[in-house]
């Protein structure tokens, strides 16, 4: 089986699009875009929930102490938009590649290594938008289209020990990093007029580290807490220094019961402290930013009596988004989820889908809707 | 069970894999919220040529180089069009020989190019004059020749007709005799156009360089000593080997306006400075250019023909014989390319200023390979007009040459 694994996994990258990007959000125009959520498309399906406990995901370090051997993940996201604000409304469609990962142990020492490469904030958006200047004394239609393509990486390179059977801890070195490329072009109504492009390139690095801790309290009742700090990251404005933006803290927690072999029901909450970068936006001329939180509920479902062959997963999440269109109230999002997924070759592989309808909306006026599906693919060489 | 556990993942991995390959990215925003950045700024400025080194040259393109030939009668200054034929011969090669031959019948071919469509009764008027002439001919050489004597015949043009190739065909035997050859011709015709009309007007006719509107001789023959009535009767066709065109007083090009057009055929060289905030494109995107010019007067011309204003690009700044961009849509003149022709139509009788969007050629100044910053004026069709426009230039109060020039800023893009 082993023969059709590599060159199986080795077509799909293949076959999978280049270029990972696509919008974002509406609400990922101002500020650094939508915070990724570091979540597997099984972690997606529980509406995040058990995203503290899964070691497919990547927002703690200690989970991957429940990797069996060298695991290779990738997960592929593909969204429909509809849109609704002053503006207008639209349907978009895109795509990208939230996560890639790699992880195993190194047993005799009960000590787990993991690297992954995943979305701190995407950053594209395009927005097109009308109206009449005058000119020359007379009125000219114009139409502006205003396109960023890019966003923050969060590559993170850790580890994870058991400390005993029950409880296990991680840490990890975060490297943020990334770049957005925007470009505007004017159009003009009026065929005399040339259309004005241009275009410019941010830059962000910057070092965070986190800290995680995974246990059982007994058979049935599992806890994790993390907490990250991202410190601050450098912005470079077309090889030029623009000064530093602060990033925020992190603290999440996450409560997993599971009554039996088939059935986990999850919980978990995060806050981030966005305001931290509040003041350095506003002196860039943003409208700034806002602490967020989000808070998620999931099950999962064995209902074959196991969870290897398509047990049901569902969940639901609600949250605030740090980086509002308008300063005098904040976005938030609700959504809910469905999925599922199999192992098979032995336990060796899997693949893992989800569905996820998500309804952001800013005051009445800024809304979208969105059907994500996500799918996940595990190896395990 | 095998196949199906590996088909599935990769059924499932490629659905989603074609799927992602579709990209919408632009929603419908508005401003200021979806705005980062704000909204590109905008900004108009008028640039005006540098003093005194705005200049007409002439001697460019003289009468009979151009595409057409210009007739009037009636007018201001009238215009007479003399043309002279390739050496007919006195043999013909046929089946390895020479052979003589006699003259049957004659024909001229006249293409009328334009006229105006507002006058009636137009006749287009062919004289025999001397086989000599060449580019010292004057207006007052040909005067003798246009009498009854010498009518080789005319053209009568149907009022509705703005343009069309004739042909006049000569066989009365008065005329051959005309239109015979003496020694000193070595079978050479030549002719002079001129034309009559219900009111003072003028005519253009195919030159040389129209090709198939272009003046044509022929001589319907009959060959001696071939007895084959098939092969006996020819044609022989010679088209001119010269033709130019003289006005009843010479026109001249005042040093202190802006003229083109005439024949010799005049222009003008525009010289600007950019300032420092559009000399480069980093600093400044132009997004429209105007060349703006005021005639000093009502543009001379003939009635509903159309002439049109060219504006080139200079390479290099040598004055007269600057080399110039070229005029083709998509070549690169400086550091910018032509995306459509810079020109204009001119309106005879008007003294609207004249417009001519020049912003391909301003923007190609930008830049380290930019081009000289000037422009070069010239009237299309050249040496084949009536039409004379001229224009106030740096040293015609109130009326130089004005350069609008539109432009936007480097937009503030929000650094987060």
């Amino acid at each position: 089986m082993k023969r059709f694994l590599l060159p199986g996994l080795i077509a799909v990258l293949v076959v999978l699009p280049s270029t990972a990007v696509g919008q974002s959000s509406m609400f990922g125009i101002r500020g650094l875009g939508v915070p990724g959520r570091g979540l597997s498309s099984r972690a997606t399906a529980m509406g995040g929930s058990i995203g503290l406990f899964d070691p497919a995901s990547v927002q703690a370090m200690a989970p991957v102490t429940q990797l069996d051997g060298l695991t290779l993940g990738l997960e592929t996201l593909q969204e429909w938009r509809s849109i609704d604000n002053p503006g207008g409304t639209g349907d978009i469609r895109n795509n990208r590649f939230p996560q890639f990962r790699i992880g195993g142990p190194i047993k005799r020492v009960r000590t787990w290594l993991a690297a992954s490469s995943s979305t701190y904030s995407n950053d594209d958006f395009g927005v097109a938008t009308t109206d009449t200047i005058q000119i020359r004394g007379e009125p000219v239609a114009v139409v502006d289209t205003l396109v960023g393509l890019g966003g923050l990486n969060d590559l993170r390179l850790g580890a994870g020990y058991q400390i005993n059977t029950r409880w296990s801890v991680g840490g990890a070195i975060h490297i943020i990093t990334g770049s957005t490329r925007n470009r505007i072009r004017r159009e003009f109504e009026d065929p005399q007029y040339q259309s004005f492009r241009d275009s410019t390139e941010i830059s962000f690095s910057g070092v965070g580290f986190s800290l995680s801790v995974v246990g059982r309290l007994s058979r049935s009742l599992a806890v994790a807490a993390m907490l990250r700090s991202d410190g601050s990251a450098n912005v470079t404005l077309d090889s030029t220094s623009a000064g530093n933006v602060d990033l925020p803290y992190t603290a999440a927690v996450g409560i997993r019961w599971q009554p039996s072999p088939v059935l986990i029901v999850a919980t978990e909450g995060t806050y981030q402290t966005w305001s931290a970068i509040n003041s350095d936006l506003l002196e860039r001329n943003g409208v700034g930013a806002k602490n967020s939180y989000g808070v998620s509920f999931g099950m999962e479902w064995g209902w074959r009596g196991t969870m290897a062959a398509l047990p049901i997963r569902a969940g639901i999440r609600y949250g605030l988004l740090p980086f509002p269109i308008d300063p005098n109230s904040q976005p938030k999002e609700m959504a809910v989820s469905l999925g599922t997924g199999f192992r098979f070759a032995r336990d060796k592989a899997s693949v893992n889908l989800s569905g996820e309808y998500v309804q952001r909306e800013q005051t009445d006026a800024w809304t979208e809707t969105s059907f994500l599906l996500t799918a996940g693919i595990e190896i395990r060489p | 069970m095998t196949g199906w556990r590996l088909a599935v993942p990769a059924g499932v991995a490629l659905v989603v894999a074609v799927a992602a390959c579709q990209r919408e990215l632009v929603a419908p925003g508005v401003c200021p919220e979806t705005c980062p950045g704000g909204s590109p700024v905008v900004i108009d400025t008028v640039l005006m040529p540098v003093l005194n080194a705005d200049s007409t040259f002439t001697g460019y393109v003289e009468a009979g180089e151009g595409l057409a030939l210009l007739v009037s009668e009636g007018r201001p200054n009238d215009v007479l069009s003399p043309i002279r034929f390739l050496p007919l011969g006195d043999s013909l090669l046929l089946n390895d020989t020479l052979r003589s031959f006699s003259v049957d019948s004659m024909a001229f071919r006249v293409g009328l190019l334009a006229r105006d469509s507002a006058v009636s009764g137009l006749e287009m008027l062919l004289y025999r004059i001397p086989s000599d002439v060449d580019s010292t001919v004057t207006y007052q050489d040909l005067v003798p020749f246009i009498d009854d004597s010498t009518l080789i015949g005319s053209i009568d043009v149907a009022d509705s007709v703005i343009s069309e190739v004739f042909r006049l065909v000569v066989s009365d035997s008065a005329t051959l005799d005309l239109l015979s050859f003496v020694p000193d011709d070595s079978t050479t015709m030549a002719i002079v156009v001129a034309m009559r009309a219900s009111q003072g007007s003028g005519i253009r006719i195919g030159s040389l360089a129209a090709g198939g509107s272009g003046p044509l001789f022929q001589s319907f023959v009959t060959l001696d000593s071939v007895a084959d009535t098939t092969m006996n009767r020819q044609v022989i066709s010679r088209i001119a080997q010269f033709n130019t065109f003289v006005f009843e007083a010479p026109t001249t090009v005042d040093d202190t306006l802006l003229t083109i057009g005439g024949a010799p055929s005049a222009r003008s060289l525009l010289r600007y400075a950019l300032p420092s905030f559009l000399q480069s494109r980093d600093s400044a995107q132009i997004i429209r250019a105007t060349l703006e010019l005021f005639p000093v007067g009502p543009i001379q011309g003939l009635r509903n023909d159309s002439s049109l204003v060219r504006v080139r690009g200079v390479q290099s700044d040598l004055g007269a014989k600057s080399p110039l961009c070229q005029t083709a849509v998509g070549t690169f003149c400086g550091s910018w390319f032509l995306s459509r022709a810079v020109t204009t139509g001119l309106t005879v009788g008007s003294s609207d200023t004249v417009s001519v969007e020049v912003g391909d050629l301003v923007r190609g100044w930008q830049g380290e390979l930019g081009s000289e910053q000037a422009l070069f004026l010239e009237l299309l069709p050249e040496a084949a007009s009536f039409t004379i426009p001229v224009f106030g230039s740096t040293r015609t109060p109130g009326s130089a040459p004005r350069l609008l020039i539109t432009y936007s800023l480097p937009f503030p893009f929000e650094q987060q």
